[in-house]
């Protein structure tokens, strides 16, 4: 579904992706892990069009389509059914959780899919429906994470680039942002999970990446990585 | 920068399902008894405060102009005098009679020279010409945030004022032209006023308008929403230039006379504290306090004279200005409208 091929990213001066290259097959969970400053959200920034690389391709396929991402606007790589949840939730603090929620239907125009799409998110997360009319900014910050993975569903996403949702939030949670993780993944949906809690990311990783200085280290499934010494000693904490 | 107050207002604003018909009536009804008491006031009153009035109206196009850009997008603009110096040079140019305007501006091209457009037009054209330099100038001064954008378009009124005080040949320099037709009464101003009202309504509860203020809350999620907030801000800034440069040319038609210096960095001031006293994307806010400002400077005028301490109703908006701010954060109504407008004109409960 995804084919990123020899990215080159540079953010003023420093040269922060050097040549990454990593696929994303259809319907698969993939995970990048790596520590801070490695490139993980660079990546996804390249890949949702809100920085251009200097060289590379990101080639998305699309229902018989084949899409470069790296010449679209951020615009219609939205339309085209790649979302994007940026790392730190990144709600609308003022407006209330229906508005955040409304948002990210701003590309959808058939209305009543919509409402339909609503109701799945609320389903989703029950909590949602009842604080609809507060401000998303006095949630707690599992609700909005919430909020943040809500809006980003009712862009009908068929591929979710999901930055680090785990961050800064209580263990129950986190493991309620990964059940509805996994749920989407059996709807269908392709997701690349940042993460640097890596464990509990390659427990449900189909595919993993490991990301160092810009380049893509080692590659494998979800569990073999979780077993690889070297991921083992740097992410997971376990000594030798 | 959201306080609690001002984010449960905005909380309330949308997502109820609109039914436009009986915010119409209202809207509609409103204009009536406005009309009306205009009507009332020309009976009524003295030149002096019809005139007043009609400075009234204008200033407070001005605040819910201001309050598109500044409030709704998020982007501190001070460069409304600047458009609204364009705007009342291109119309003054237009509607001056052509008999003085050869002798008077030799710079103009000979067409120019023998027009004389009446106020209708000459309108049309200075929000046309307003809103392509805001296009241009917006394209640039717009990727900057904050206090750089406030700061690159206070440059904007110096590079305007400089451009009206030397380009001698087709504005006549410091002196700035007057004796220009008085075309403009209070009904152009209320006519604008209800305009500018309208349409800031219209996309304040719009997609767009909601577009807008998720553009100022966070530009990284809008993008990620697919909103091209890049574009979208460049809109909001040139439908403010448009309103602004239409507004200069109305009041230098109203006090027939424009000179470089009649809408100055002072005005910027006011007219950004008339937006953040009524709350920063609040229209009844915006009408409130520009109906406020204008009519307590006017007030203190006579008082300053009498007792020679001239720019003591600067100070005393200051204080205003300080006493507000400290009781309410947010400003007058936040960022939303207060309940009994917003049910009279849009039509539906509040929440």
């Amino acid at each position: 579904m995804l084919e990123v091929r020899d990215l080159n990213v540079y953010r003023g001066a420093t040269h922060v992706l050097k040549g990454v290259s990593f696929d994303v097959r259809q319907g698969q969970l993939a995970a990048l892990i790596g520590a801070n400053g490695a490139g993980k959200s660079t990546t996804l920034l390249t890949l949702s069009g809100l920085l251009r690389p200097r060289s590379g391709s990101a080639l998305l396929h699309i229902e018989n389509e084949t899409l470069d991402l790296t010449r679209m606007s951020s615009e219609k790589i939205v339309r085209a059914g790649l979302i994007h949840c940026p790392e730190g939730r990144q709600i609308f603090q003022s407006l209330s959780v229906a508005e955040n929620l409304d948002m990210g239907a701003y590309t959808q125009r058939d209305r009543a899919e919509v409402r339909r799409t609503m109701e799945e998110v609320h389903t989703l997360f029950p909590i949602l429906a009842e604080r609809a009319n507060v401000a998303a900014g006095s949630l707690s910050g599992g609700e909005q994470m919430m909020v943040a993975i809500g809006r980003a569903l009712l862009a009908k996403p068929k591929m979710l680039l999901l930055d680090e949702p785990s961050l800064g939030l209580a263990p129950l949670v986190v493991e309620t942002i990964f059940d509805v993780i996994q749920r989407l993944k059996s709807t269908g949906v392709t997701i690349l999970l940042i993460e640097q809690n890596a464990a509990m990311a390659l427990e449900i990783a189909d595919s993993a990446y490991v990301m160092e200085n810009g380049n893509i280290v080692l590659s494998g499934t979800g569990k073999e990585l979780a077993s690889n010494d070297r991921v083992r000693q740097s992410y997971l904490g376990v000594t030798a | 920068m959201q306080t609690p107050s001002q984010t449960t207002s905005m909380a309330e604003t949308a997502s109820a399902p609109t039914t436009p018909r009986r915010g119409f009536v209202a809207a509609i009804l409103t204009i009536v008894v406005a009309a009306a008491a205009v009507w009332a006031a020309q009976q009524g009153l003295n030149s002096y405060l019809v005139t007043l009035l009609a400075l009234l109206f204008i200033n407070a196009a001005l605040a819910v102009s201001l309050t598109l850009t500044n409030g709704l997008t998020g982007l501190f603009s001070l460069g409304h005098p600047a458009f609204m110096t364009i705007g009342a040079y291109v119309a003054a140019i237009l509607t001056f009679s052509a008999r003085r305007k050869g002798s008077m501006l030799p710079g103009l091209p000979d067409w120019l020279a023998s027009t004389e457009l009446s106020m209708f037009p000459a309108l049309l054209i200075a929000g046309l010409v307003g809103g392509l330099v805001a296009l241009a100038i917006g394209w640039a001064v717009l990727r900057l945030k904050g206090h750089y954008l406030a700061v690159a378009t206070l440059g904007l009124i110096i590079v305007v004022q400089g451009l009206a005080t030397n380009w001698d040949g087709i504005t006549r320099g410091g002196a700035g032209l007057s004796g220009l037709p008085r075309h403009v009464n209070i009904w152009w101003a209320l006519g604008f006023l209800v305009i500018v009202v309208a349409i800031t309504w219209r996309i304040k509860y719009s997609s767009l308008g909601r577009a807008m203020m998720a553009v100022r809350e966070n530009e990284l999620a809008a993008s990620c929403s697919g909103i091209n907030a890049a574009r979208l801000k460049i809109l909001a800034f040139v439908i403010g230039a448009v309103m602004a440069a239409m507004a200069g040319a109305l009041l230098a038609h109203l006090i027939s006379v424009v000179t470089p210096k009649t809408y100055s960095v002072l005005l910027a001031f006011n007219i950004v504290v008339m937006v953040v006293i009524g709350g920063s994307g609040s229209i009844t806010g915006a009408i409130v306090a520009a109906t406020a400002i204008t009519v307590l400077s006017e007030a203190l005028r006579p008082v300053e004279e009498s007792i020679g301490l001239y720019g003591m109703s600067q100070v005393i908006v200051a204080l205003c200005l300080i006493v507000v701010l400290y009781l309410k954060p947010g400003g007058l109504f936040g960022s939303g409208e207060p309940a009994f407008v917003r049910r009279l004109f849009s039509g539906r409960k509040t929440q």
